[in-house]
């Protein structure tokens, strides 16, 4: 009998998490313009955009000037970028951007709080891209494109 | 809800029914009164008046009940056009509900767009507030950054014990976008050095790395950029060889003092620290296919302590895909100081950098015409224990080629981010110096304590 009962309220704790880790997924979306020209091709997005936003690249297949923006540092669509997109922690990427601005003069995306704002920028420039939630993303002008998603 | 159409049909509906019944009531009443004579002359007077009293009460019955329906119908019909009405106010009104929720909901939106904006103009404001702007006289954009850099040195040498706050340097960079290709990017360091106070020609027993106070142009290059595959930097540029020396600043360097054969700042141990002249480099991202990111640098240029000779070199580097790890082939070769003193440079590295680990590895080796052939190499693990927190240590072996016997380095560091912006670091050193014709086997130790503020 008790073994029943564990049985049960094992099942029933699986559920109540996967249905926590099902309701979690896919709260994320990289937001480029809608002529991005990964939105109809098979490389690898994630990597490239990784490239682009660190700016070890700056131009998108196809030779689009890229333009990376981030979102405030404390937002949860940048701190979820940052760890399962860019696969980094705050302070390695702050090093990563002292390291270009030291050798380089590079600096780091301008950031970019407002949503209003954030998809006036991406409608305007055809290698603009940005993470946003997903809700935000629900939000996105006809001229806004959603890339990949992702959670955290 | 009735519609209009649907009242009237039912209005013309009651009035044809009523009417027959009506001219039924009438005509039946007026044949009744015509035959009242007749049957007064044939039948009983009595019997007569009570049969018509009684036909009289049906008729007058059936005018009630006619009546009584008349005025039903009429209370239904004024019934049906009060509803109608009521059915049109309520469309106008769920209409006009509606179009107020829709300005409501503009409005919502407008302040919100508005707040936005207005939080933009303040953050502005508090920026810029009513200071001048600086302007850039021809660029696109211009980046100014820098760092301050300063450590003290307790030196444990073999005849004494010394101490120095031995580094004090400033360092100014700026990068300024001409146009989508061309840019300029410079760093120009003030070095204000307090030499440990030390007595030792050979700087054998003196760890202070022979440093000296300068005012010197670090980094000066014109750079036009054709494509992530090629950029051209003209100018003078740090030497593209290996992995410390290409990151060369100490904001970044977990250890300030950089590796024996990058020793003394400026000069060519193994190969020349910086060049004046031609680099070439590029990075090619997963080329054929491939998971992972090939780039290369190449050069041309002349060390500054032997300006009449061209000294040339390359580094090929590849990183594997997610893996952490960068591989890297260095080549490189020239003269060193007038006829007679050509060399070639060979060399590797490897970076694994992922997770809590940062390993850096490099060794160079040298085919000298003059002096003996050079060999360099170092390795240094470091763990990112806590989020701002890496220890490490570094391996470090030096055979400079002078005769002077191998030198080796033993550096166990803690170095510590408070702040992005801030870099503070513990280091002890211990040094071990070969014995040598004319010179005694002999050891050194230092503890220093470096603080790194960039802007």
């Amino acid at each position: 009998m008790h073994r029943f009962i564990l049985s049960r309220l094992g099942l029933l704790i699986a559920l109540v998490l996967g249905a926590g880790s099902a309701a979690r997924a896919a709260d994320y979306a990289l937001l480029v313009n809608a002529d991005n020209p990964l939105l109809d091709s098979k490389v690898d997005a994630r990597e490239t955009v990784k490239q682009l936003f660190l700016k070890e690249l700056s131009s998108w297949p196809g030779d689009e000037a890229a333009l990376p923006l981030a979102r405030t540092k404390a937002s949860p669509a940048q701190t979820a970028f940052i760890a399962k997109v860019l696969g980094m922690t705050p302070a390695t990427l702050d090093t990563h951007w002292l390291r270009l601005k030291q050798t380089r003069g590079e600096t780091p995306p301008r950031e970019v709080g407002s949503t209003l704002i954030l998809f006036r920028q991406i409608s305007r420039n055809p290698g603009a891209f940005a993470p946003a939630t997903a809700d935000e993303a629900l939000d996105a002008p006809a001229e806004v494109a959603v890339l990949f998603r992702f959670s955290d | 809800m009735i519609s209009n159409r649907e009242g009237e049909s039912k209005m013309k509906w009651g009035r044809q029914k009523i009417r027959p019944v009506y001219f039924l009531g009438v005509s039946a009443f007026a044949l009744c009164l015509s035959a009242l004579p007749a049957q007064a002359q044939e039948t009983d007077d009595a019997e007569r008046l009570t049969r018509l009293e009684q036909r009289l009460d049906r008729v007058l019955g059936l005018v009630e009940s006619l009546n009584a329906e008349i005025a039903a119908l009429k209370a239904q019909k004024s019934k049906a056009a009060a509803g109608e009405q009521r059915a049109s106010g309520a469309i106008a009104e769920t209409a006009l509900s509606e179009r107020l929720e829709a300005v409501e909901k503009t409005v919502d939106a407008t302040r919100g767009r508005l707040d936005e904006v207005e939080e933009i103009a303040l953050d502005v404001e508090e920026r810029v507030g009513s200071r001048a702007l600086v302007r850039a006289f021809d660029a696109k954009s211009l980046d100014l950054g820098g760092f301050l850099h300063t450590a003290a040195t307790l030196a444990d040498g073999r005849d004494n014990t010394e101490f120095a706050i031995n580094r004090l340097t400033f360092e100014l960079l700026a990068k300024a976008q001409l146009s989508e290709r061309w840019s300029l990017f410079v760093a120009q360091a003030f070095i204000r050095e307090s030499g440990i106070n030390y007595t030792d020609p050979e700087k054998r027993f003196n760890p202070d790395f022979a440093l000296q106070s300068k005012a010197p142009l670090v980094i000066a290059t014109a750079t036009y950029k054709a494509s992530d595959a090629l950029t051209l930097d003209f100018g003078r540029f740090i030497t593209p060889h290996g992995i410390i020396n290409v990151e060369h600043f100490p904001a970044i360097l977990l250890d300030p003092e950089q590796p024996q054969f990058l020793r003394p700042f400026g000069g060519q141990t193994i190969f020349a620290n910086f060049m004046n002249g031609l680099r070439i480099t590029g990075k090619v991202f997963s080329p054929g296919g491939l998971d992972g990111s090939l780039g290369y640098a190449a050069y041309v240029g002349s060390f500054a302590g032997n300006a009449d000779s061209l000294n040339y070199g390359g580094r090929a580097f590849w990183s594997f895909g997610n893996s952490g790890i960068t591989l890297g082939a260095n080549i490189g070769g020239g003269r060193r100081a007038g006829h007679g003193t050509d060399y070639v440079l060979f060399g590797g590295d490897l970076l694994y950098d992922k997770g809590p680990i940062v390993w850096k590895n490099e060794i160079f080796a040298t085919d000298e015409d003059q002096g003996g052939n050079r060999l360099a190499f170092y390795t240094q693990p470091g763990w990112r224990f806590a989020d701002r927190w890496i220890a490490f240590y570094r391996f470090d072996f030096l055979d400079d080629g002078t005769g002077t016997g191998d030198k080796r380095e033993h550096a166990i560091g803690l170095s510590f981010k408070p702040d992005p912006q801030v870099h503070l670091r513990a280091i002890t050193r211990f040094n071990h110096f070969e014995a040598a014709p004319g010179l005694p086997r002999a050891n050194a130790r230092n503890y220093q304590l470096s603080a790194t503020i960039s802007f």
